[in-house]
């Protein structure tokens, strides 16, 4: 009996198996391997284990428990059983199986005690949202999938370089904090690796662009695990790194803003992610003292929870509709009040409205700027409360789920399961919310903090009242219209269009008149003339040797044919002549 | 309609239950001296919103563009 058994791997080898069996069986057997897999984490004990040897290094443990790596992988777990029964429905194996190999990389991120089985865990990762994001079939979204590898290849190249580097220099592969090496090259490559999948502007384009093109199922799976991982291994290794404060804060502001204008459902979504990671990664910022690292923590882990609520809710009303933009929808609420009901709680979570998760998951964050004194960031922090309420609640809440109906869309049933998954979350949201202390006891550092004070509930019910003050004012001017926002992927998307065409001007160009005459001349005046006097040295005096050879073997041969006479005498007379002179010579000697 | 009453309502109960239970009874707890300010809460909310809408909307002049043109 071994004492550690990694969910991780089991979830891996677990989906593996799946396309073999029948397909009736698919989805319960899928169901089947995720409860195995939350089970396991829940059985794993705190410890280190496992060792391998690897090109004559032993590498040891490979597997980490702690604190810090259970709770992600709770959450990594338990989301990961609400994806897949939340696509229950489906016939559909390839978004199942990398369902669960995306849920157990990601346990497997967070296990990983060394840095060379993070990195292979941290690859996979990407390599399940690619294959999720292509499922969806369709031109746009094998693009973005396109686009979505390019960047992460370019994000993960950094990484490998930060850790080639690190091991080269250090000779250590543990993955624990890098903050004795701040400043260092490879902190920095490993730094843009980990904030490139933590989606930090400049480099977060690739998620608002992907996620709303991946099927309704992929997004769920799609949204809780590579930014989550990311704020994971920021957590891990970046503990204290003041630059990440004001990344977070502007982060957070960013997301908001372009969710404000944003007309798809689940692009607006998206956007909420890059302004929720903001508030993670500046906790991560704030992590010189222990709030700061428990706020990033809880709030990941509550975030994980309402955002996978939230795109179960956005996916339910793209399942019903066949629409995924406002300008389209309206009124939904009236024939889907489940769906609305888990929308709204998530809502209200991602706003910190107190009573549910989101409020007692970044509550921490905020206090830790405000304890380390950073005005910069709790003022941003609070503003981009106020643009989640706005933009969020008010104007994709109103806008899809009340408001009038825009056009004359089908409604379809939504599949219970699909229902069983957006209300176990809905529940849970509520309960960690209202029973703070029992989930805090989860966090990595020992803390003791209590989210409800006065001051705290009076300020956030009144950055309520207030945001919805101002959306009643703006009504008009919020109203979603159907355009799109550029982005920063602009630079490669149209970046890339006008290399190709600056390309197909210049390149052709630059070969007909420079390189193709240059050619020429080279031509004319080197190989040509050099080639001709090759052949005249071979014409004169190479090719006679042959004819020479050929004229001595003719006067040879003409000669010994007069010898040759053909006639048996003869050839009897040259024997007798030549053994009489073999005879004679002996006898001589 | 009567969204709009409620929410105009619980500005105004917020503002007044922040400036008696925070400012005269001391109930609170505030981490900065700006939050001194009578109805912080109140004030962020309403300016912070309002520096979101408008940073929003005149960003929204560059950046808003058809839907096929990436096309």
């Amino acid at each position: 009996m071994t004492d550690f058994i990694h969910p991780g791997l089991v979830l891996i080898g677990g989906a593996l198996i799946l396309p073999l069996l029948p397909k009736n069986l698919r989805s319960a057997y899928s169901v089947a391997v995720a409860t195995v897999g939350l089970f396991l984490t829940f059985m794993a004990s705190p410890g280190f284990y496992g060792s391998i040897s690897l090109f004559g290094y032993e590498i040891s443990p490979l597997v980490r428990v702690d604190k810090l790596s259970l709770l992600f992988s709770y959450i990594f777990a338990f989301i990961g059983l609400i994806g897949i029964v939340y696509c229950y429905h489906i016939d559909d194996w390839i978004q199942q199986l990398s369902g669960l190999l995306y849920t157990g990389a990601s346990i497997g991120v967070s296990f990983a005690a060394d840095i060379f089985s993070f990195y292979l865990f941290w690859e996979l990762l990407s390599f399940c949202a690619v294959i999720l994001i292509w499922s969806n079939r369709t031109k746009e979204s094998t693009l973005a999938g396109f686009r979505y590898i390019l960047v992460h290849v370019a994000g993960g190249l950094s990484l490998f370089a930060g850790i080639m580097i690190y091991f080269y220099k250090t000779g250590t592969y543990e993955f624990s904090s890098l903050m004795n090496y701040t400043g260092e090259p490879f902190w920095w490559f490993i730094l843009v690796g980990f904030i490139l999948c933590a989606s930090a502007p400049p480099l977060h384009a690739w998620l608002t662009d992907a996620y709303p093109a991946a099927t309704i199922y992929g997004s769920v799976f799609l949204n809780p695990f590579t930014t989550k991982a990311a704020v994971y291994a920021l957590i891990r290794g970046f503990p204290g790194a003041e630059v990440l404060i004001y990344l977070g804060s502007v982060m957070a502001v960013y997301g908001v803003i372009y969710a404000l204008l944003e007309n798809n459902l689940r692009r607006l979504l998206s956007y909420h992610i890059v302004s929720q990671v903001g508030y993670m990664v500046a906790g991560v910022g704030l992590g010189v003292i222990s709030l700061g690292l428990n706020g990033s923590a809880s709030h990941a882990f509550n975030h994980i929870l309402y955002k996978c609520l939230l795109f179960m809710s956005a996916g339910a009303v793209i399942y019903a509709t066949g629409k995924e933009k406002m300008t389209e929808l309206g009124d939904f609420g009236r024939y889907a009040p489940l769906t609305a009901l888990s929308f709204f709680v998530g809502a209200f979570s991602i706003a910190g409205f107190p009573l549910t998760n989101g409020f007692i998951g970044k509550a921490p964050i905020v206090s830790a700027a405000g304890e380390i004194k950073n005005s910069f960031a709790y003022i941003m922090l609070n503003i981009a409360t106020c643009g989640t309420i706005i933009s969020i609640i008010c104007k994709m809440g109103y806008y899809t789920f009340f408001s009038e109906r825009k056009t004359h869309y089908p409604v379809k049933e939504i599949p219970i399961n699909m229902k069983i998954a957006m209300l176990t979350v809905s529940a849970l949201c509520i309960a960690i919310g209202i029973f703070p202390q029992v989930f805090y006891k989860f966090l990595p550092y020992p803390m003791s903090y209590e989210p409800y004070t006065l001051q705290h509930i009076l300020d956030t019910l009144a950055i309520f009242s207030f945001t919805g003050l101002i959306f009643v004012l703006f009504l008009k001017q919020l109203k979603p219209k159907p355009y799109i926002n550029l982005d920063l992927d602009w630079f490669y998307r149209v970046g890339a269009k006008s290399f190709m065409k600056t390309m197909d001007f210049t390149v052709p160009k630059v070969e007909y008149e420079f390189i193709n005459k240059l050619w020429q001349k080279l031509m004319d005046s080197v190989v040509i003339p050099y080639s001709t006097r090759v052949l005249t040295y071979e014409n004169s005096i190479l090719n006679k040797l042959p004819l020479f050879m050929s004229n001595l073997a003719r006067v040879l041969s003409n000669s010994l044919a007069q010898v040759g006479t053909g006639k048996i005498q003869d050839y009897a007379l040259y024997m007798v002549g030549f053994l009489g002179l073999v005879i004679l010579i002996l006898l001589l000697f | 309609m009567k969204g709009k009453l409620i929410i105009y309502l619980s500005c105004a109960v917020i503002v007044i239950l922040h400036i008696i239970l925070i400012k005269f009874m001391h109930l609170g707890h505030v981490y900065f001296e700006f939050e001194e300010l009578p109805a912080f809460g109140a004030l962020i909310g309403l300016l912070g919103t309002l520096f979101i809408v408008v940073v929003a909307k005149s960003l929204s002049k560059i950046i808003t563009k058809r839907e096929n043109y990436y096309d």
